[in-house]
C-alpha cells in the first residue's frame, strides 16, 4: 500500500520534472523509456534473475520478466551476456560544487549545498562513467554541525542546479567530530594570525554541539510561547529570527538526517549519547573507520555507518582502522555502505564494494548493497531507488562482465531511464563548457605536467613513465 | 576639458605647475562648465546640419538640435536657430543620444585596500562592516566629481550611469547620476535608487562563499521583515509597546520588503544567475541583474524571470595563444573542429590540440555573442561597464556586434532601453525635446575603430574632445620629447616620489 502511494508520488514528481524540463529547450525532446534485454539482472533486493528485460517508461521501471514487448517505438538495448544493475548510490561525495566549506564557524546549518550545486563539473560525468547515478554532495567537515547537504541524480547536460535536485529526498546535514573543526577553529591562534574559538578539543567538539541543540531546544520554545501569546496579545514582540537555529530546530523534529563525519569509537559513542539526549535519531556514522569497535552499540542506537573499503593512516586520529570494518558491521547488523569522498574513487565503487568479499567473504548481494540499496536507505530515498524493483525509478547501469569482477567496465548509465552516458559513443572532450581564457593543454600535457610536446610530434605513451 | 589646453602649457616648469593646480579639486570643476576656454553666455547650444540619430532607427538626415539650461529645447529638420545660441557645425557628423551606463562605479573613489587591520575577534561573527554587509551606505555620500573616471566614461560617450559603492556582499545603495557637475550633488539625478548586491564573499569570516552569501542574506531579510513588523505596530500605537530597537543593517532593508527598492544583484556568471533568481523566488523583493556573463544558458529562465537586465561589456581575457592566431588560421581551426573526436591523446597530439583551440574559439564567441542570443529570445536589456576600462569598451562592443547584435539593438541597449529599464525614460535616452541633453557628436559611424566623439553634451554642459590626429599634426615628432620632458618636470615638483 505504502509503496502504491509512494511510486504514485514519484510519478508525479516525474510529471512536474517532466514539465520543467520541457521548459528548457535543452531537455525538451529527452528520452525517458527503454527495455534492456536479456541481461543479467542483479535486482539486490530480489537475488539474480538470469537471462531477463526490464523495461523503464516514462522513467519508472514498468516491468521485469522474460519476452516483454515493447511499446512501439521503444528504444531496446540487447544485453545479453550483460550485467544489469541499479545505479550507484555514492552516500559521500564533493562533486559538482562551487563551494564545499563555509569554514568561517563552528555552527553554519543554516548553509545549503542547495545553492552551490554546479552542474557543469567534469566529476558528474566521470561518475556516470562509474556507474553512479545519484551522489549526495555533502559539506566539508570544517565545522562540527556544516551545512546542508544535498542529494543529486547524475543528469548531465541539464545546466539548471535544480534539474539535477533529487526531487523528495530528505534533507540531510553534515556535523563533524574530532582534528578538522579543532584544527580549524581552535588551533587557529597556533600561528599568531587568527584568535581561536571553540573547539580546540573533543571536549569542545562536544560543547559545541550541545550548546546548539539547547539554543535551539530555547528558540523553539520561545517561539512557541510567542505564538500562544499572540493568542491573547496580538501586539506581542516576537523573539529575534535565526536561520541557524531554525535548522538545528528541524534536526529535532526529525525532519532532516544527521551525517556526521567522524573516525574514532570514543567520538561515535558521544555523538550517539548527545543525540540520545536530544531526541535525535536519524545518523548515519560516516567514514567511521573505528565503527567496527562499537558496532553493536550502533546496530542498538539504529544509526547507519557509511566507510571506506580499505583507506586510513592518512592522519593520526585515523591511523587504526581495518578492511574487514564493513564486514564487521554489516554482520552486526548495521545498515553499511561505502562511499568514495573522491572524485577518483568513485569510478570504481563497485570495486571498491568486492573488496568485502576478500576481506569478509560478503556475498554478491551483500556486498552490491553496500553501493545500492544500503546507502539510499542512510539518504531516506530507498523507495525510490538502490534497487531493480517494479515501480522505482529508471536508474540502471549495465556492465559487460558482473560489476564485483575486477574486469568489469560500465557500458551504459541511465538515470530516470535517461541514458546520459554511453561507452560507445564517449568522445574525447565530454565537458559542458570550457574557460575560454585557459591556456591551452592537451590532456596528456595536464596529466604529465610536460609542455614541451612539440606540435605534430608523435608522443607514446612512454612519457607518462618517465616522470616518474 | 581638452587636451589640448594642457598640452599647451608643457614648455616649461612653471606652467606644467599651473597645469597641475588646473587638475586640483575645485579648480577642474570651475572649468567644467562649457569648458574649455569661452565663458557661458547663456547655456544655449544649436547643432546644426547634422545627421540626428533620435533613436535607433529614427533619424533626421540633416537636422538641428537646440539645447537649453540643461535640456533639449527642439529638436528637427527645420528648427529656427535662438539668436543666443552658441553654434556647432554639425555638417558631415551625427548626434547620438549619450549612453547610460546599469552598473558601475564610475566617480566612486576605490577604497585603498587596509592590510594593517587587526584580526576580528571572532571570525564566525565578525563586525557587520568587516564582513561587507553595508546596506546603509549611500554611494552619493561617496561620490567624488574630479574622479578622472568619470572624464573617461564620458569621452567613451555614457553621459548617465547608475552607479554604486565598492564593496563586498552588501555595499551600500545606488544612485544614478550624470556625468558632470561641480560636486557631487550636482550630478545626482536619483538617490537611493537600488540596493547593490554581488557574490564577494568576506576574507577569512563569515560569510565567506557563495553557499554562506545566499544563507546570510535570507537570514538578513527574514529577520529584516520580523523587524519591520514590530516597527509598524509600534508607529501605530507605540502605547504599552516595547521600543523597537534601530540598527542601520535591517532598516535598510525595509524599503527593499515594500518592493519599493530593488535588489540590484551582480551576477558574474551563469550560477551566479540562478543563485540570485533563487534568492529572489524565496524572498520575494524586485530583482534587477547585471554582468550577466554566460547569460547564453540561461536565456531561457531569463525570459522567464521578468527582471531588467544589464550585460556585462566585458569579454574574456584572451589567453596568450589566442592572441597569437592569425585570423585565416581560426577559419581553418574551425573548420576541421570534430566534437565527436576519439582519438587517443598519445596518438594524435595534434588533432587534439587544434580541436581544444577550435572549442575554445567557439567558447569566446558564445561569451560575444550572449547579447544577441537574449535580443533574439526578444529580451530587452541595458549594459553595464563594471570592471571594463573606458579604452576597451568601443572594441567590445564591436565584437559583440560581430557576433551577431545588429548596431542598432547596440545603441538602443546603451540608450532607449536602458533608459527605460532604469525607469528613466521620460527623461533620458532619446533626443527628444524635453529630454535632458546628452549627447554624443561623432564624427563617423558611432561604433567604427576610427570614430571620434569630438563632443559630448551632458546635462547641457559641452564637453569638447578634438580628434587626435588634427592635435598630432602640430605636435609630431615633438612626442617623445614632450613626453620625457613632462617626466622630469614632475620628478621636480613631487621629489618625495623618487626617494
Amino acid at each position: 500500500m505504502i509503496f502504491k502511494r509512494l511510486s504514485l508520488f514519484s510519478g508525479l514528481v516525474m510529471t512536474l520534472g517532466l514539465f520543467s524540463a520541457s521548459l528548457s529547450s535543452a531537455q525538451s525532446n529527452v528520452v525517458n523509456d527503454v527495455l534492456i534485454r536479456g541481461a543479467t539482472v542483479l535486482t539486490i533486493t530480489n537475488g539474480t534473475l538470469q537471462n531477463t528485460d526490464v523495461l523503464v517508461q516514462d522513467g519508472v521501471i514498468t516491468a521485469i520478466g522474460t519476452d516483454l514487448r515493447a511499446p512501439g517505438g521503444i528504444k531496446t538495448i540487447d544485453a545479453d551476456g550483460q550485467y544489469l544493475m541499479p545505479g550507484i548510490v555514492d552516500a559521500h561525495s564533493h562533486i559538482a560544487l562551487s563551494s564545499v566549506n563555509e569554514g568561517s564557524s563552528p555552527v553554519t546549518s543554516e548553509v545549503t549545498m542547495e545553492d552551490v550545486v554546479n552542474p557543469y563539473h567534469i566529476g558528474i560525468y566521470r561518475a556516470l562513467a562509474g556507474g553512479v547515478t545519484t551522489s549526495h554532495l555533502m559539506h566539508g567537515s570544517a565545522n562540527v554541525i556544516g551545512g546542508q547537504n544535498e542529494t543529486i541524480k547524475l543528469r548531465w547536460g541539464m545546466i539548471n542546479p535544480d534539474d539535477l535536485r533529487f526531487k523528495g529526498a530528505p534533507r540531510t546535514i553534515k556535523f563533524a567530530l574530532g582534528e578538522n573543526p579543532t584544527r580549524n577553529h581552535g588551533r587557529r591562534g597556533s600561528s599568531g594570525s587568527q584568535p581561536g574559538i571553540r573547539p580546540s578539543s573533543r571536549m569542545g567538539v562536544e560543547a559545541v554541539l550541545r550548546d546548539a541543540f539547547s539554543e535551539a531546544r530555547n528558540y523553539m520554545r520561545e517561539w512557541a510561547d510567542y505564538e500562544s501569546a499572540k493568542l491573547n496579545h496580538p501586539r506581542q514582540t516576537s523573539p529575534p529570527y535565526n536561520e541557524r537555529l531554525e535548522v538545528i530546530a528541524d534536526i529535532m523534529r526529525g525532519e532532516i538526517l544527521v551525517h556526521c563525519h567522524s573516525y574514532r569509537a570514543d567520538e561515535i559513542l558521544m555523538l550517539m549519547r548527545v543525540l540520545e539526549d536530544f531526541g535525535v535519531h536519524n545518523i548515519t556514522f560516516q567514514h567511521a573507520n573505528e565503527g567496527f569497535k562499537v558496532a553493536p552499540e550502533l546496530a542498538a542506537f539504529g544509526a547507519g555507518a557509511s566507510v571506506f573499503a580499505d583507506w586510513w593512516s592518512y592522519k593520526f586520529e585515523v591511523y587504526y582502522s581495518t578492511a574487514y570494518n564493513a564486514t564487521i558491521l554489516t554482520r552486526n547488523g548495521v545498515v553499511t555502505s561505502i562511499n568514495s569522498d573522491s572524485g577518483e574513487l568513485n569510478r570504481h565503487l563497485y570495486h571498491e564494494a568486492a573488496k568485502t568479499q576478500r576481506y569478509g567473504d560478503l556475498s554478491d548481494d551483500e556486498a552490491l548493497s553496500l553501493i545500492t540499496i544500503n546507502p539510499a536507505m542512510q539518504l531516506g530515498i530507498a523507495d525510490r531507488v538502490g534497487s531493480i524493483e517494479v515501480g522505482k525509478d529508471g536508474d540502471l547501469v549495465l556492465f559487460d562482465k558482473h560489476p564485483l569482477s575486477v574486469y568489469a567496465i560500465a557500458q551504459k548509465t541511465f538515470v530516470d531511464g535517461v541514458q546520459y552516458f554511453d561507452r560507445e559513443t564517449d568522445r574525447d572532450d565530454q565537458r559542458l563548457r570550457v574557460d575560454p581564457s585557459a591556456k591551452l593543454d592537451t590532456y596528456m600535457e595536464q596529466e604529465t605536467g610536460v609542455h614541451r610536446f612539440v606540435k605534430s610530434e608523435y608522443v607514446t605513451l612512454d612519457i607518462l613513465f618517465e616522470q616518474n | 576639458m581638452t587636451s589640448s589646453h594642457p598640452r599647451a602649457l608643457y614648455c616649461s616648469t612653471a606652467s606644467v605647475f599651473a597645469a597641475f593646480l588646473l587638475f586640483l579639486p575645485g579648480t577642474a570643476a570651475l572649468a567644467q562648465r562649457n569648458a574649455p576656454d569661452i565663458p557661458a553666455v547663456s547655456g544655449a547650444f544649436a547643432i546644426e546640419n547634422a545627421r540626428i540619430v533620435q533613436a535607433p532607427g529614427r533619424v533626421i538626415d540633416s537636422g538641428t538640435v537646440v539645447i537649453r539650461d540643461g535640456l533639449i529645447e527642439a529638436v528637427g529638420a527645420d528648427i529656427a536657430i535662438p539668436y543666443d545660441a552658441a553654434r556647432i557645425d554639425g555638417t558631415g557628423k551625427t548626434v547620438y543620444a549619450a549612453f547610460i551606463d546599469g552598473l558601475s562605479m564610475i566617480g566612486v573613489p576605490k577604497p585603498k585596500q587596509k592590510n594593517d587591520l587587526p584580526p576580528v575577534p571572532d571570525r564566525s561573527n565578525p563586525p557587520d562592516d568587516r564582513a561587507g554587509i553595508q546596506p546603509q551606505r549611500d554611494v552619493r555620500t561617496l561620490l567624488a566629481s574630479d574622479e578622472k573616471s568619470i572624464d573617461e566614461y564620458r569621452k567613451a560617450g555614457f553621459g548617465a550611469a547608475h552607479i554604486v559603492p565598492h564593496g563586498r556582499m552588501l555595499p551600500g545603495s545606488g544612485a544614478i547620476i550624470l556625468l558632470a557637475g561641480e560636486n557631487a550633488n550636482a550630478m545626482v539625478l536619483s538617490g537611493d535608487y537600488s540596493m547593490y548586491a554581488q557574490f564577494e564573499g568576506a576574507r577569512g569570516m563569515y560569510p565567506g562563499t557563495p553557499m554562506g552569501m545566499t544563507a546570510k542574506m535570507r537570514q538578513l531579510y527574514r529577520e529584516a521583515e520580523r523587524r519591520k513588523a514590530m516597527q509598524m505596530n509600534y508607529d501605530q500605537d507605540a502605547a504599552g509597546t516595547t521600543r523597537p530597537e534601530f540598527d542601520a543593517v535591517h532598516y535598510a532593508f525595509f524599503p527593499v520588503i515594500e518592493n519599493t527598492k530593488p535588489v540590484f544583484y551582480y551576477v558574474d556568471d551563469v550560477l551566479e544567475i540562478y543563485r540570485a533568481l533563487k534568492l529572489r523566488d524565496d524572498l520575494g523583493f524586485e530583482l534587477m541583474l547585471g554582468g550577466l556573463n554566460e547569460s547564453f544558458d540561461a536565456v531561457d529562465i531569463l525570459k522567464s524571470a521578468d527582471v531588467p537586465l544589464f550585460v556585462t561589456l566585458d569579454l574574456p581575457e584572451k589567453p596568450d595563444w589566442m592572441k597569437e592566431f592569425k585570423a585565416d588560421s581560426i577559419q581553418y581551426v574551425l573548420d576541421n573542429y570534430d566534437p565527436e573526436e576519439r582519438t587517443a591523446s598519445y596518438r594524435d597530439l595534434e588533432a587534439e590540440r587544434r580541436n581544444l583551440e577550435a572549442r575554445a574559439f567557439l567558447t569566446r564567441s558564445r561569451y560575444a555573442g550572449a547579447a544577441a542570443d537574449l535580443k533574439k529570445a526578444g529580451l530587452r536589456f541595458g549594459f553595464t561597464t563594471k570592471g571594463v576600462k573606458a579604452k576597451d569598451l568601443r572594441e567590445n562592443i564591436r565584437e559583440l556586434i560581430e557576433n551577431g547584435l545588429s548596431e542598432d539593438d547596440a545603441l538602443a541597449a546603451l540608450t532607449v532601453d536602458s533608459a527605460d529599464l532604469l525607469g528613466l525614460g521620460s527623461s533620458l535616452g532619446t533626443i527628444d525635446a524635453g529630454k535632458i541633453a546628452n549627447l554624443i557628436i561623432a564624427d563617423g559611424d558611432l561604433f567604427a575603430k576610427e570614430t571620434q566623439y569630438e563632443f559630448v553634451f551632458v546635462d547641457g554642459h559641452k564637453y569638447a574632445y578634438p580628434k587626435k590626429d588634427e592635435e598630432d599634426e602640430s605636435k609630431e615628432g615633438d612626442d617623445e620629447k614632450t613626453k620625457t620632458k613632462t617626466k622630469t618636470n614632475r620628478r621636480k615638483i613631487n621629489p618625495k616620489t623618487r626617494r
